[in-house]
């Protein structure tokens, strides 16, 4: 079965005007409960400063934190970049050093050294001989006369 | 200062703000406990509780009304405190054996020259009626007595909309208007 509640709207006016009457008594009543002790006042009291003093330490310790931050990360970049800086300088100095101790190969500054073996094959390329031969290409071979 | 303003210049670290806003709202917020406990010492406690969490959560605060905020803090922490205690206390009965009643603290309070007996007794019969409500129609009929909070701020306060506020306090107001008539 169905219902239908019906809901009272209730007149503040009207509870207003009634309490015009009784409110006086009650509070007079409740006036003679008196109030909290000094000592409660005085835990809420100290409860307060300590939150405040607390909360100022916080406000005060948050940009310092902050800036220490700031400070450690830059501090960190810094380092970074004079690290990468090093390790390219000691690369340069590997590479020129082996370049000294290595006389059997070619120095060539992008940092690619020729093999002996390509060098001795150049080497007798310029003077017209192969290494196959070991003989000059551009001419006949030469009779033997003993 | 306004109590947004006080309360802005406490979470920005001035101790003082809040002891203004705790000053403000001390008498209304600790009869209100005494109403929602009816004994001294777990008003006391609970006002503690209400204010530390206050000063733990200032920074937060961004309601409308401080005052529907703070009540709103204070329902949850009785709420938090009946649900460890016993699931229900009667209010008009002790709860701690060395507490007065709260009826018998008003009567043995205003025994004093400055309070009449006759005064002292309709007093009585006022808070005994008060102490008699069931929870939910005493804590709004408080707010608005004790503490002032307009309806709207109750509703917010409580999470309930406005007209359940308005028909919490008229079912109060109607029980309390038939006590009093029958102890005449």
């Amino acid at each position: 079965m169905k219902t239908t509640r019906t809901s009272t709207v209730f007149s503040q006016d009207e509870l207003e005007k009634d309490l015009e009457k009784l409110a006086p008594c009650v509070r007079q009543a409740f006036a003679q409960v008196g109030e909290p002790s000094a000592q409660t006042l005085s835990a809420i009291h100290n409860e307060a400063v300590a939150y405040s003093a607390q909360r100022s330490r916080r406000r005060h310790f948050i940009p310092l934190f902050r800036a220490l931050a700031a400070a450690a990360v830059l501090a960190l970049i810094l380092g970074g970049a004079v690290q990468v800086h090093l390790t390219r300088l000691e690369g340069a100095n590997i590479r020129q050093v082996g370049h000294l101790l290595n006389l059997g190969s070619s120095y060539v500054p992008n940092g690619h050294a020729e093999e002996s073996a390509g060098l001795a094959s150049r080497l007798l390329s310029l003077q017209g001989l192969d290494e196959e031969t070991l003989s000059l290409t551009s001419e006949e071979p030469e009779v033997l006369w003993l | 200062m306004s109590d947004a303003e006080l309360l802005s210049a406490f979470a920005k670290g001035d101790a003082k703000a809040l002891d203004f806003l705790v000053a403000r709202y001390r008498q209304a917020l600790f009869s209100w406990l005494m109403g929602m406990t009816g004994n001294r010492a777990d008003a006391e406690d609970l006002f503690q509780d209400i204010w530390f969490r206050v000063i733990r959560h200032a920074e937060r605060f961004n309601d409308v009304s401080f005052k529907a905020w703070l009540w709103k803090i204070a329902r949850n922490i009785l709420i938090d405190f009946r649900r460890k205690r016993k699931p229900d206390i009667s209010l008009d009965a002790v709860a701690d054996k060395e507490d007065q009643p709260l009826v018998d603290q008003l009567v043995a309070s205003g025994t004093g020259p400055a309070m009449a007996v006759e005064n002292a007794d309709v007093a009585k019969r006022v808070m005994q009626a008060v102490m008699t409500l069931p929870d939910v129609q005493r804590e709004v009929f408080l707010m608005r007595t004790q503490a002032n909070l307009s309806f709207s701020e109750i509703a917010v306060a409580l999470g309930i909309p406005l007209n359940t506020a308005l028909g919490r306090m008229h079912d109060a107001m109607a029980k309390l208007r038939k006590l009093l008539a029958e102890e005449r």
